[in-house]
């Protein structure tokens, strides 16, 4: 991945990474993750994309202040104004995760500014974070908190979002630990995750709808934290939408078949363009 | 079959209430373990305090949704805050903690709970900026670190049981802390002691390591010193053995601690030097007479009884402290046998010298006597006045070579001196008023001298012939004028430098100096000066008998006479006569009186020189004598024998061929004890008989004698005899 380019939006401090050119690609992460998360997507984009993959408030590198607001809708509205600053748009936005609900807000609220809509695992509607007992019958933001102080229960989580699990190794195992490195990475976790609310998101179900941009929705089938079902209902609800699943990707499709993955983004950013 | 009774919703749904609250517990119950165990994990590695109260408050804080949570100490009414974390904010709030007595008392006791809103009345002042805590939670807490400690935990949340809950699980992790802290400190000590240990070790080891180092330059010193005193010790005893003096060490009981190989040939002086022989003798001589003083070493010569003639000086001196005595014996026998040999080259020398110029002067006066004798024989001339002009200046001529002779035997002390007590002030006054008509105007005299008598024993007559000869020569080296300053005083006034006086000074001396302020003395005349014939005056002016001849005098006077002098400054000789004490004699100086006259005594001149001898004779017959001539003792013990006439006295020469007048005086006193002998020589009587005595000899003539001499010598024998 390329170096981080740090630019302070609204008063608040972004980093990203940017590399390659052509039509520019907004690559935004979920929870208990930053921009690492596309470091094997990137390089099958960046030949024919201008790829910007960016650290959400509270995450990697950008701002981990906590007096700043963490919800999705505010985080969605720094994009915007990011991709203003950049002036790069309309642009291709993929959203995994929590990324997945702030991709929604923004195509929802500033649908000019997208050339294409891609949801890959994303949150949505109010299926989320709400996965009843899983592990240790603990609600699973109950595991983010304790995966913070705890490494092993980090892991347990992380593996657990994968469908492949063996590639989780020391060296990926680090860049996940890297969110909560510092006491500041891990007071800005919990505020982030303590943020999640999934009224951000039930309020603009009725606008789904109305989104008319291309949208490709990529459903890793292993993924246990969130419910084939949003992905289903949002295939539903989003015209021009379309699903493609693949049945050996978990949580982390990104990390289970990145291949897969960047081809359908490839290919969806091409048709979207023609 | 039992019918299948459908289950009862109402107790389904009760059921899992209790199965949900259950699972509460369980989860719960798994968290606190969770805790524990990740405290453990956790603290494990920390090996600092600080990190640990870090750890602790902040994994309690997120895991039990805890917004504040801090560690301090207990102060009189206060907390002090040390450690702290507050969940939602990056800063720590401004909190302020205050406790009363009772509340510090009922901590004594345990923990303390409180709710928020009534924390106050338990005691507990809390305030924490941006907290609006439900309930706090105090634990105490006590380790090595801190024996004082406080936790506080504020709560937010609805559950007043939360807190109480949490109680034991915090109290085990805060006690997992302590004990982690005291496991740290206690290591810390434990790696300080060992450290301490080390470095004591370490220290001992260098302090081991230096006194090593040091004890072995301390050997090697010793070791070099050792050597050096063996060196020394041998170097010394090798140049003690390669002396060649003979040294002998003594202790303080005079036993021989050693003694080098040239002791072994002062063999005749001492018998036996091996170690510890007691040495009380040398050459027969008892040890203590060779003792010198601390300061000056007193060298006794010691001659030993053997064939050849051994001669040693021996000197003897204290080490100081008891330690004895180092003895140090020279053969000096051959340096003895040189010396005697070169002194005995020096006077025959000095007799060749002397003789030189005895025979260059009286050649010069027998050469005018014979000219004027010549000159009488072919005077044809009736006038006899121009015979008894020559007869004068022959007469003259004689006197001339009587005084010569006379400064010759002064020198050599073989003048006949008649010693008188002088008072030295009145005698040099007198003879300064006769010099005065001697010296030219331009030549003046000072005469100074110190209160007192100045009395010594010496012959007036030498004496001043001795101011005579000083004064001229002072008169002579101040051609240009100048002042003769004579200086009189006794060394108990006034001593001299001790190196003006090299023996006998305790003696009392009369100094008598003569300084002038004239040409001074050439340093290379200045070691001959006393040597007879030798003149740095020019031709005709001086005989080279002047000093010479005052030597002698001093020297017959058992005085010294010292000069310094300085070309272009002048010259001071200095006198040292043996100070006398006494009455002095009575004043001789009279009236000239006519010599007595005999009585037709018959009077036998022994003379070998027939002049002499004639002269002698008629000289007797004007006195009013008879006298009968013989040339030797044996002429005149046969003319005794056969004269009738009888002989009333010999008037005898000393050094005759034949027999001398010692012997004819000896064999008269045999024959005719009753004739007195009177002995006529131009030699002192101590040095020519050696010391002859005989009751008939009557008196000792010095020749030459004048007529007055013998006139008064033989008027005094005669007129006592008849």
């Amino acid at each position: 991945m390329a170096d981080f380019t740090i630019r302070d939006v609204n008063d608040h401090r972004l980093a990203y990474c940017r590399s390659g050119s052509g039509e520019p690609v907004l690559l935004v992460h979920g929870i208990t993750t930053n921009s690492f998360i596309w470091r094997e997507i990137i390089p099958g984009l960046e030949t024919g994309f201008d790829v910007i993959a960016v650290d959400l408030l509270g995450c990697g590198e950008s701002d981990l202040s906590l007096d700043l607001d963490y919800s999705i809708t505010a985080q969605a509205e720094l994009l915007a104004a990011f991709i203003h600053e950049l002036g790069i748009a309309p642009i291709h936005v993929v959203g995994h995760d929590i990324g997945g609900g702030i991709a929604q807000i923004l195509a929802v609220g500033h649908p000019h500014l997208l050339r294409s809509l891609t949801l890959v695992n994303p949150v949505g509607y109010d299926f989320w974070p709400v996965q009843p007992i899983i592990a240790m019958r603990t609600p699973i933001l109950r595991q983010l908190v304790m995966s913070t102080i705890d490494f092993g229960m980090l892991r347990l989580v992380i593996k657990r979002a994968l469908y492949h699990r063996e590639l989780l190794d020391d060296e990926l195992m680090g860049l996940f630990w890297g969110q909560m490195r510092s006491t500041e990475h891990r007071k800005a976790f919990l505020r982030l995750a303590r943020a999640l609310n999934s009224d951000h998101l039930t309020s603009i179900e009725g606008k789904l709808r109305t989104i008319d941009l291309p949208t490709l929705i990529l459903r890793g089938d292993g993924d246990i934290y969130l419910s084939d079902a949003i992905c289903t209902r949002l295939h539903g609800d989003i015209p021009n939408s379309r699903l493609e699943r693949i049945a050996t990707g978990g949580h982390f499709v990104q990390i289970d078949e990145p291949v897969w993955v960047a081809d359908n983004l490839k290919r969806f950013f091409l048709e979207a363009s023609a | 079959m039992t019918p299948r009774i459908p289950p009862d919703p109402t107790a389904i749904e009760e059921r899992i209430r209790l199965l949900e609250a259950e699972n509460q517990l369980l989860n719960e119950r798994a968290e606190d373990v969770m805790l524990l165990g990740l405290m453990a994990e956790n603290l494990t590695p920390l090996r600092d305090v600080e990190p640990i109260f870090k750890t602790l408050l902040e994994r309690i804080s997120i895991l039990y949704e805890i917004p504040y949570s801090s560690y301090g100490r207990i102060e009189i009414a206060s907390v002090t805050i040390l450690h702290e974390f507050a969940l939602h904010t990056e800063r720590i709030p401004d909190s302020v903690l205050g406790l009363s007595q009772r509340a510090i008392r009922s901590l004594d006791d345990g923990a303390l709970i409180c709710s928020g809103s009534r924390a106050k009345d338990s005691g507990v002042d809390i305030r924490i900026v941006g907290v609006e805590p439900t309930q706090v939670v105090l634990i105490p807490c006590a380790c090595r670190y801190e024996h004082r400690g406080i936790f506080i935990f504020a709560h937010e949340g609805a559950d007043p049981e939360f807190l109480p809950r949490k109680m034991i699980i915090l109290q085990q992790v805060i006690e997992l802390a302590m004990a982690r802290i005291d496991n740290i400190l206690l290591l810390d000590e434990l790696q300080r002691m060992n450290l301490n240990l080390e470095n004591r070790v370490q220290e001992r080891t260098v302090d081991l390591h230096r006194a090593a180092t040091a004890l072995e330059t301390e050997i090697a010193e010793r070791q070099h010193a050792e050597n050096v005193v063996l060196g020394e010790r041998h170097r010394l005893r090798t140049v003690l053995e390669h002396l060649p003096e003979g040294v002998i060490v003594l202790d303080a009981q005079n036993r021989v601690v050693l003694a080098n190989g040239a002791v072994l040939h002062a063999e005749p002086l001492i018998d036996e030097t091996g170690p510890g022989v007691t040495l009380n003798t040398i050459g027969n001589r008892p040890l203590e007479d060779f003792a010198s003083s601390s300061t000056a070493t007193t060298w006794l010569e010691v001659t030993a009884e053997s064939d050849p003639k051994l001669v040693y000086e021996v000197a003897v001196r204290a080490l100081g402290d008891d330690q004895g005595s180092v003895v140090v014996l020279r053969d000096v026998s051959q340096q003895r046998i040189v010396a005697e040999q070169l002194l005995r080259q020096e006077r025959v020398a000095a007799v060749g010298h002397l003789a030189a110029g005895i025979a260059h002067d009286f050649n010069n006066l027998i050469q005018a006597v014979m000219i004027l004798a010549e000159s009488m024989l072919l005077d044809d001339s009736p006038d006899p006045e121009s015979r008894r002009n020559k007869t004068r200046e022959i007469l003259s001529l004689g006197d001339r070579a009587a005084s010569l002779i006379r400064q010759i035997l002064d020198y050599s002390r073989q003048t006949v001196t008649r010693p008188k007590l002088v008072d030295l002030r009145r005698f040099v006054s007198e003879t300064i008023a006769m010099l005065n008509r001697l010296i030219p105007e331009t030549v003046r005299f000072e005469f100074d001298a110190a209160p007192g008598d100045h009395l010594v024993r010496i012959d007036p007559v030498q004496l001043q012939q001795v101011l005579t000869n000083l004064t001229l020569n002072s008169s002579q080296a101040m051609a240009d004028g100048g002042t003769i300053r004579i200086r009189l005083w006794n060394s108990k006034d006034e001593p001299l430098e001790a190196d003006h006086l090299s023996a006998d000074a305790d003696a009392d001396w009369v100094f008598l100096s003569v300084s002038d302020t004239g040409c001074g003395i050439p340093p290379e005349a200045r070691p001959h000066i006393f040597e007879p014939f030798f003149t740095t005056k020019e031709r005709g002016h001086g005989t080279g008998l002047g000093l010479a001849q005052i030597y002698g005098i001093v020297q017959q006077h058992n005085g010294r006479i010292l000069f310094e002098s300085e070309v272009g400054q002048g010259t001071t000789f200095t006198l040292h006569l043996p100070a006398e004490e006494g009455v002095l004699d009575a004043d001789e100086e009279g009236p000239p009186r006519t010599p007595p006259q005999g009585n037709d005594q018959v009077i036998l001149v022994v003379e070998d020189d027939p002049t002499v001898r004639e002269l002698a004779g008629e000289l007797v017959k004007e006195l009013g004598y008879d006298s009968i001539c013989a040339s030797d003792g044996s002429k005149a013990l046969e003319i005794i024998g056969t004269t009738k006439r009888p002989i009333q006295l010999v008037l005898s020469d000393v050094a005759m061929p034949g027999m001398g007048g010692v012997e004819l005086a000896t064999e008269l006193q045999r024959r005719e004890p009753s004739i007195p002998v009177v002995l006529m020589s131009g030699y002192a009587p101590d040095h020519m008989g050696g010391g002859f005595s005989s009751p008939n000899l009557a008196a000792w003539l010095q020749k030459p004698f004048t007529v007055d001499d013998l006139a008064q010598t033989l008027a005094e024998i005669l007129s006592g005899s008849s």
